[in-house]
């Protein structure tokens, strides 16, 4: 993929002359007659960086979609017992395995070829617990601490002002 | 369970705990958007879209904010056990809750963008280099993200397939999920609220949960402490005056491994205190008719095998005991799941009430 920073350091470039790039490709869906009126590169980075994220979270659901077939109608008769025979809840785990089709092909794998020890099964993660907690507790007091002190007071005795009145009376001047 | 897998196994105290989880969702919603809008909003006029996104969003907040208190509430306290069980639903209703918000969220701030409005919501905003108008949806993405996945693997199924610790490992994320949700809030609505009843709500909440996790992660590690005088592979348990009819002690061995030593009708049987389905806490269950029951979410096992009664098939380690010196002692070297341990006689007089 071509290097973002080409789009920001040269400001002025005309579209012609930029290369053709996966971030540029979703820059035209916008259609040539935006694309067009979309005069700052800046501007055209960040959409192409969204529009990037959406490409890579596409490619990641059809990768899921795909183990997703292969494990809902192949796998999971092979490895679980309790699932053979058992077909409506299957609809139910297809959202999982969109999203972390790389845990299910790992214990797929695992069961397959690799029982695995036993023991693991029972040592619960626990002792992380504390940890997780003292996190979260920190976390907690310092988000509302920054927030607090940042958070702005509103004007109460704020009168609005027609932005457009504003504007005749600064041409007036 | 053990038998064949079904899309929800509905049981009377689902039932019961889902609606009064809807009926309160819907009280909820129905408080803020149609009986009190003036104090948990802003008093300048909204149309109805902010007016249903705030009240989503922040109905999302607090069901996840009970959620989280849920867990070290019954660690605490084990009278909140109830609320435990069905936990899972609660966390699927807070992930549509949170979705709804969204929804209203990008379909009126982005949906009048030139470009695809789920992509104006990443660069609408990119001023990541300042506190005031830092873009906090980002936030809330992470959040509703976490909750999805949580959401999408609550099934059973993925208990037995990833096994508990790994599915433990990966519902952690509930906590990443609410600080993300506090950022959110904080850099967010909280930055915009004339009235001071919400910051008020919304810190107030945010410290219980936080000061409850402290709370209960501490008292577990002052009553899970090792015990010293271990004789070779023999680590003592406990007095045997304090072994309790019914009940068990617990012990936790080298590393994260967990021991439940039960006396049932005077005699010592000892099983792995992680329960086979969520690793919930066996030793704190109660022993009838040489069953224990999880306290988490009523699995069942036999304390002399470690095994669920028919037709369930879970199994869990067990243990071999001993008493020696007025002392229960356990071996360290568990045995594989179900394999069954001869129970041993306690000395009558040592029994505790």
């Amino acid at each position: 993929m071509q290097s973002t920073g080409d789009y920001e350091s040269d400001g002025n470039a005309s579209r012609a002359a930029q290369p053709e790039t996966v971030q540029y490709r979703y820059v035209k869906n916008l259609g040539a007659a935006k694309a067009r009126t979309c005069q700052s590169t800046h501007w055209m980075y960040r959409m192409s960086v969204a529009g990037t994220i959406f490409l890579i979270l596409e490619i990641w659901l059809w990768c899921g979609a795909f183990t997703a077939l292969v494990f809902l109608t192949v796998g999971i008769d092979r490895i679980d017992e309790d699932a053979r025979g058992a077909y409506i809840f299957r609809p139910l785990l297809l959202p999982g395995i969109l999203l972390i089709w790389p845990f299910v092909l790992w214990r797929w794998y695992a069961l397959e070829f690799d029982r695995g020890n036993w023991r693991n099964r029972y040592l619960p993660p626990r002792k992380v617990h504390t940890a997780v907690a003292v996190l979260l507790c920190l976390a907690i007091t310092a988000t509302i601490a920054v927030s607090w002190t940042v958070r702005q007071k509103w004007p109460a005795d704020f009168k609005p002002v027609k932005l457009s009145m504003l504007v005749v009376k600064i041409n007036e001047r | 369970m053990s038998v064949k897998y079904i899309p929800i196994q509905w049981n009377p105290n689902k039932w019961k705990y889902n609606s009064i989880m809807l009926i309160g969702v819907f009280a909820y919603l129905w408080l803020f958007i149609e009986i009190t809008p003036s104090i948990m909003q802003n008093e300048g006029q909204i149309n109805p879209q902010v007016h249903n996104a705030r009240a989503f969003g922040s109905c999302a907040f607090f069901m996840l904010t009970i959620i989280l208190c849920i867990g070290p509430l019954t660690r605490l306290d084990g009278r909140f056990l109830p609320l435990l069980y069905n936990r899972r639903h609660f966390g699927v209703m807070t992930t549509f809750v949170g979705i709804t918000h969204a929804g209203y969220i990008i379909n009126w701030y982005f949906a009048f963008s030139s470009s695809n409005k789920y992509e104006a919501m990443l660069f609408s905003n990119t001023s990541f280099g300042q506190l005031i108008g830092f873009p906090f949806e980002v936030f809330g993405i992470v959040a509703l993200l976490c909750l999805c996945i949580l959401a999408a693997t609550s099934h059973d199924f993925w208990l037995k397939f990833l096994t508990p610790p790994v599915w433990k490992r990966i519902h952690y994320m509930i906590y990443l999920a609410y600080a993300s949700v506090v950022v959110h809030v904080g850099l967010g609505i909280l930055q915009d609220q004339q009235n001071i009843v919400f910051p008020i709500m919304f810190i107030a909440s945010a410290f219980i949960v936080g000061a409850l996790h402290v709370l209960a992660a501490f008292k577990e590690e002052y009553n899970s402490e090792q015990k010293a005088g271990a004789i070779g592979d023999w680590v003592p348990v406990c007095k045997t005056a304090d072994m309790r009819e019914g009940y068990a002690n617990i012990i936790r061995l080298e590393g994260r491994e967990r021991v439940a030593v039960f006396l049932q009708e005077g005699k010592l049987s000892a099983i792995s205190n992680a329960c086979a389905h969520q690793n919930g806490p066996l030793g704190e269950g109660k022993v009838i008719d040489c069953l224990v029951t999880c306290p988490w979410h009523g699995f069942q096992y036999d304390v002399r095998n470690g095994r669920s009664p028919a037709p369930f098939t879970e199994k869990i380690p067990t243990y071999s005991v001993k008493v020696a010196e007025g002392k229960v002692f356990v071996d360290r070297n568990a045995n594989p799941p179900g394999t069954p341990v001869k129970p041993v006689a306690l000395p009558k007089q040592g029994v505790a009430g």
